[in-house]
């Protein structure tokens, strides 16, 4: 029946990032890479047991062309997967034609026959199938030309499936300013294609013809790359029923990891609690990654308490970063004061109150007398082991007596 | 702190109980030595700060001399406004009870361990862990309570100087905020390092920075790999570029070598060609140098043959004429032999009378010498031999004394002598003068004498006993002397007279002249014999015998010796000879004469001898000259036989003379043709062989440098993509990843360790700071008050007080100079002031809170009255904010201090 119809159905991915460096992930990174190999031979399984007729991976396959050759031989056997569907892979702008191309590298000639590197701009017409690539290998980093403009509408083989296959931004009016590998968004009319199937920006992006029809769309990375993305970690499954038909498209979900962005006040106690029993609700932390920017005043109380949070964040979550940058600190002078006596730590103290007035961040959030504050400071000028410690250094110094002063207490 | 009141019983010398109150401000505990003063004083410490179950050699002391009782004290004292009372009892049932009065009353507060605990806390001290309590458990009492004996505190050691600026600084540092630096600095300890504030060892922040610089530093080497990689890839590119540009050469080289070839090989055509013309010119020019030669050969030979043919002939004739010399020679050889022959007769005959003249000769001097000697000595022997005969028979006959007789009949004379003078001293003497001739006859001892005495003569006579004169005409003159002893000296006399007879009788005298000479000859006689024997003996040494038989031997010799001249020898004659002389003089002359025809004959026989030599010799030469001249011959007829056969050989083409030089002509003129075609083709060689050879040869060269480089290329090609690919296979980029994720990671723990670090750092800065400011402001006011109280006392000498960081004086700097000097160099009197008011001075900073007990133990016994005046001043007035007790036995010196209170101890 399909051969009578002539209807194709094939997964679109692309920007599979492998070898990705995640450096503000630390020792998570090592983790994240190995995983995104285990999405992409997930979603090879997942394309055979959806019976698609081919496999496009429209380019950035890796991160870079430097990326170690035993990477090749894992994608080549991650490849493998798929076998016997045939897989097109376009180079991206990560890992483009350059002369120290990855794909031209001798392990490749290994690679399972129903595998071929779209490394040509030119039309390249599929087995048994009405179908024909248009595929826009790409030569270099960056360029401001459109890949896709060499698609000709006059070849036009009547009856056949046209499907180009491109690397860039989709020239957008006001979109993006100034795009790397402009691609006109009317290219899909303009070459008379029945989808163009676009890499490069790792979120799911369907482009609507005027006509209302999305023949053009972004497939974005099938495993997150980084905080802030929406619509990642997809892979698209295309059916078009014959040449000119409008694509179906169905957005596969089969990402692995969980990269998740908070932003939280916490002002008191209360709320750090409330946050507390927020992150012990997150499910699979040893899948997630967490970045969260806290903010408010808070007492040192808090912000000693804060302190174990990210020890246990750091414990549970594969990855756990709070940006505490924004948190300030309200200290609880009357009380450091109050709990022991002793000129040497009163003038600590006062010492320490009159640095953090000198900072701009913390000099709200003390009230010493400012005749006591100009002669502390006064008398550390001529110490010179005291310096000029940094607002961060002084607020920690601050908690740091508190604490003192509470085991002291005790 | 200010103790009120102290009681003991059972303590020392107090072993009745004794209480002493004091009061606020000056206390002056008065007594004799050894009353108790210090005992009691000790009492207040021990009290205090000893455990009640000390069992202390100190505690043990304290037990009333011959006792067993136990030491027993209670010490009232008051410390931040309240009243407190502590008991102790020590050894035996041991106790300790403190106590505080609430309400004017007493009320428990602890009992035992805990009571001692918390009276050494109340007084500023503490109890020891162990053992008898020491200077540094008693809180300010360490400085303020002095010994006796003691002048400055400063003697104190450096753990209690340590304690001393504990004690100071903790008057500003409360228990409270001691802990919360106690726990900052160990927790400074824990990151950083006390001097140079580094992150310590092992502490996370170093551990991490370790950590980083690792990574970094494989980063680097990860870079420099990947630079490596980058460097090969495009050096990879380069060889690639290079090998199509060489391809492309290699394909020109290739089709200019093919033509070269082809080109080539016409040339080798031509070469082969020219080579064959070559060798045909070759071959006439043999065929004909080989015909020429021949022809030259055979005329040659003919000539040599003729010539050696006349040679041969010549040395035919010469050898004849050889032979006829040779001959000649032979002869005067033989006359010349037997010439010498007659020659060595005649010396043979000479010599053989030579000799015998010799014989005669030697035999005549034999006779002549030897036998005339020995014969001579012989006679000469037996003539001396018969005069020793002659001597001997002398010297018999001769009656002689001997040596010994001699000197006997010498002595018996001399006796005689002396007895005879002896009687005539005794005997009788007569003289008579003759006026007239008188005669007659005289008897002298009845020996008659005759008597004539011419007139006018005097003569004189001796007797022994009688004398009788006979006178004629005159009558008789009778006179004898009767003495005895006359008679028995006459008797001696007469008998020595017999006695001398008969020894002297057998000589003929009685002179002892005579005897002597006799005795002279006789030594004569047997001395000559003795030199006469010596003589024979001398010339006879062998014996007489001896020498009859040698002179018979020499006779035998001699007549041997002539028998050896045969008879028919005219020298036979001289045997019978009596003339030996004129025969020895004849036997000389002859032996000359013979000697010299001898001589004459054999030089005579060398000339000959001489001739002989030179003769064979020239036989000789003659001899090898035949011979030279025969194998000259036999050399030439051996020639002559070789030419001849060569020249057969030569001959044995069968060709005649003149049909070999037309075919020696022949082959001139086909060489002639030959050589003009060689030189054509030579000509031709640069341009149609060399030239192309040399293309070919160019070619091929540029073909094989081609490939080389090629290869070459490829070689280096293949070297780079190995390396490329060794590099490519080592996981640089995967690590680099890691390494960067990682050093992420670490750089934000770093930035939080940091500003821990730098925070905790910061805390004890400012603490570290504030203590000594605040320090300062203490220990500040002791030194001013101590210079100002200094200068009190002393004057204006010493202008500053420098304190060390024990608190104590350590320099004093005396007014206008810009140095100071040194505690030590002060005299002890000063010292002794200065401690006094450095106690003062300290005790009244440490009483900025509350009242403090000061006690000295007989302060200022060196110390001069103006300045024990000034000392004293200061002290009443320190004493208002200060309890002083001062223990004295000169009361009298403190009378002056009008408000103090006195506490006499004992009787005084």
């Amino acid at each position: 029946l399909k051969e009578v119809i002539s209807m194709v159905r094939f997964l679109h991915t692309a920007d599979w990032q492998l070898g990705m460096r995640a450096k503000m992930l630390g020792e998570a990174g090592e983790l994240v890479r190995s995983t995104r190999i285990k999405t992409v031979v997930n979603l090879m399984k997942e394309a055979k047991k959806r019976s698609v007729d081919f496999i496009i991976v429209a380019g950035d396959v890796f991160e870079s062309n430097a990326v170690d050759r035993d990477l090749i031989r894992r994608v080549v056997d991650t490849l493998e997967e798929a076998s016997p569907t045939p897989i097109y892979i376009l180079p991206g702008n990560h890992d483009p034609l350059t002369p120290d191309s990855i794909y031209k590298d001798r392990l490749w000639k290994s690679v399972p026959p129903c595998v071929t590197i779209l490394d040509e701009r030119r039309p390249y017409s599929i087995e048994k199938l009405d179908v024909i690539l248009y595929p826009c290998p790409i030569q270099q980093k960056v360029s401001k030309l459109d890949p896709t403009a060499w698609m000709e509408r006059d070849e036009r083989e009547a009856g056949k499936i046209r499907i180009g296959i491109a690397h860039g931004t989709l020239d957008i009016p006001g979109l993006i300013s100034d795009p790397n590998f402009p691609i006109s968004p009317s290219r899909a009319e303009d070459a008379a294609l029945d989808y163009l199937a676009l890499g490069d920006w790792h979120s799911v992006y369907r482009h609507e013809s005027k006509d209302g029809v999305e023949r053009i769309a972004y497939s974005g990375t099938p495993e997150p790359t980084a905080f802030g993305e929406r619509n990642s970690g997809r892979a698209l499954l295309v059916e078009i029923d014959r040449a000119g038909s409008p694509p179906s498209i169905e957005e596969i979900d089969c990402a692995n990891l969980r990269w998740l962005e908070w932003e939280r006040e916490i002002a008191d106690l209360e709320q750090l609690a409330t946050l507390k029993e927020e992150l012990a609700n997150v499910p699979e932390p040893q899948k997630t990654l967490l970045r969260m920017d806290v903010h408010g005043v808070a007492e040192t109380e808090v912000h000693l308490r804060i302190d174990e949070l990210i020890r246990l964040g750091m414990g549970t979550f594969l990855y756990f970063e709070m940006a505490t940058d924004r948190l300030y600190l309200k200290p609880d002078i009357k009380k450091i004061k109050s709990s022991i006596t002793g000129s040497i730590f009163t003038r600590t103290v006062e010492a320490l109150e009159a640095l953090m007035m000198r900072c701009p961040t913390l000099s709200g959030h003390v009230s010493l007398d400012p005749q006591v504050a100009e002669e502390r400071l006064e008398e550390l000028e001529g110490a010179e082991s005291i310096g000029q410690p940094s607002a961060e250094v002084v607020e920690r110094a601050l908690s740091m007596l508190y604490e003192v002063t509470m085991e002291a207490k005790r | 702190m200010i103790v009120r009141k102290v009681q003991v019983e059972n303590w020392g010398v107090f072993r009745s109980p004794f209480e002493a109150d004091f009061a606020d401000g000056i206390n002056i505990v008065s007594g004799l030595n050894e009353v108790g003063k210090t005992t009691m004083v000790d009492a207040i410490r021990i009290c205090l700060f000893e455990k009640h179950t000390a069992r202390s050699h100190k505690i043990e002391s304290l037990v009333p001399w011959g006792t067993t009782l136990s030491p027993y004290v209670i010490v009232t004292f008051n410390t931040k406004d309240e009243d407190y009372r502590i008991e102790k009892r020590f050894l035996m049932s041991p106790s300790s009870r403190l106590e505080k009065r609430v309400d004017d009353k007493w009320v428990r507060m602890a009992e035992g361990d805990v009571a001692d605990y918390q009276t050494a806390q109340l007084a500023g001290g503490e109890v020891p862990s162990r053992g008898a309590s020491r200077p540094e458990h008693w809180g300010l009492g360490q400085v303020l309570w002095t010994k006796q004996g003691d002048t400055m505190p400063a003697r104190l050691n450096q753990e209690t100087l340590d304690k001393l600026q504990g004690i100071v600084s903790s008057v500003v540092t409360s228990h409270e905020e001691g802990r919360l630096f106690d726990i900052l600095w160990s927790k400074f300890d824990q990151v950083l390092t006390t001097k140079r504030r580094e992150p310590k060892a092992g502490s996370p922040l170093h551990s991490l920075l370790g950590e980083i610089q690792r990574l970094e530093d494989r980063k680097g080497d990860l870079n420099n790999k990947w630079a490596e990689k980058e460097q090969l890839e495009r050096n990879v590119e380069d060889f690639q570029m290079q090998l199509a540009k060489e391809r492309e050469e290699l394909q020109a080289a290739d089709k200019e070598f093919e033509e070269a070839t082809s080109e080539d090989e016409q040339a080798k055509t031509h070469e082969t060609e020219r080579k064959k013309i070559d060798a045909d010119v070759n071959a006439l020019q043999q065929k004909w140098d080989g015909l020429h030669e021949k022809v030259e050969r055979i005329r040659k030979l003919k000539v040599e043959i003729e010539e050696r043919e006349e040679q041969s002939r010549t040395a035919g004739t010469r050898l004849e004429i050889l032979e006829g010399e040779r001959d000649e020679i032979a002869e005067k050889l033989v006359t010349n032999k037997k010439e010498l022959e007659g020659i060595q007769k005649d010396i043979e005959l000479l010599s053989e009378s030579l000799k015998h003249v010799r014989i005669a000769h030697d035999t005549i001097e034999k006779e002549r010498r030897e036998l005339v000697g020995f014969e001579g000595r012989f006679q000469k022997a037996e003539k001396l031999k018969r005069y020793v005969k002659d001597l001997q028979k002398n010297l018999e006959d001769l009656s002689a004394p001997s040596r010994e007789e001699l000197d006997r009949v010498r002595r018996m004379h001399f006796e005689l002598a002396e007895k005879e003078v002896e009687l005539r001293s005794i005997g009788l003497r007569v003289i008579l003068k003759a006026v007239d001739e008188i005669s007659g006859e005289l008897y002298l001892d009845g020996k008659k004498m005759e008597l004539r005495t011419p007139q006018g003569a005097q003569e004189e006579w001796e007797a022994a006993q009688h004398i009788k004169m006979v006178v004629e005409n005159f009558g008789e003159l009778d006179i004898t002397s009767g003495s005895q002893d006359v008679r028995e000296l006459q008797s001696e006399v007469e008998q020595l007279r017999e006695n001398f007879k008969k020894a002297t009788a057998q000589y003929g005298t009685v002179e002892i002249g005579s005897l002597e000479k006799l005795a002279e000859r006789r030594d004569r006689l047997e001395r000559d014999i003795q030199t006469t024997e010596q003589t024979v003996s001398e010339l006879a040494s062998e014996g007489m015998e001896e020498l009859r038989k040698q002179i018979t031997r020499l006779r035998q010799s001699i007549k041997d010796d002539w028998q050896k001249i045969p008879d028919y020898s005219p020298f036979k004659k001289f045997e019978v000879e009596k003339d030996k002389e004129s025969a020895r003089a004849e036997t000389v002359s002859l032996m000359e004469k013979l000697e010299d025809d001898v001589g004459h004959l054999q030089k005579q026989m060398r000339e000959t001898g001489q001739e002989q030599n030179g003769i064979a010799e020239d036989l000789e030469g003659k001899k090898n000259e035949i011979q030279e001249t025969r194998n000259a011959i036999e050399h030439l007829t051996g020639e002559q036989e070789r030419s001849r056969e060569y020249l057969e050989e030569l001959e044995q083409d069968g060709l005649s003379t003149k049909e070999r030089e037309s075919e020696l002509k022949e082959a001139a003129v086909e060489l002639e043709r030959k050589k003009l075609l060689l030189e054509r083709y030579v000509e031709e060689k640069e341009g149609k062989e060399e030239k192309p050879a040399r293309r070919y040869k160019k070619a091929e060269g540029r073909l094989e440098e081609v490939k080389e480089r090629i290869s070459r290329i490829e070689k280096e090609l293949a070297v780079e993509e190995g390396r490329l690919d060794h590099l490519l296979q080592a996981g640089i980029y995967t690590e680099a990843s890691r390494i960067e994720e990682e050093l992420e990671s670490l750089h934000k723990r770093k930035k939080g360790l940091e500003i821990e670090v730098y925070a905790i750092n910061l805390l004890c800065n400012l603490v570290e700071f504030y203590g000594r400011q605040i320090l300062e402001s203490v220990t500040e006011p002791i030194r001013a008050r101590l210079t100002e109280d200094f200068r009190r006392v002393v004057g204006p000498k010493y202008s500053v007080i420098e304190l060390d960081d024990g608190i104590m004086p350590s320099f004093v700097r005396p007014a206008n100079w810009d140095s100071s000097a040194e505690v030590d160099v002060l005299s002890y009197g000063t010292q002794e002031q200065l401690g006094f008011l450095v106690r003062l001075a300290l005790g009244q900073v440490l009483a900025a809170d509350e009242s403090q007990l000061v006690i000295f133990d007989d302060p200022l016994t060196n110390t001069d009255d103006i300045r024990l005046a000034h000392c004293l001043q200061i002290l009443e007035e320190a004493a208002r904010k200060l309890q002083v007790i001062i223990l004295t036995c000169h009361p009298e010196k403190y009378t002056a201090l009008e408000s103090a209170n006195t506490v006499p101890v004992g009787q005084y």
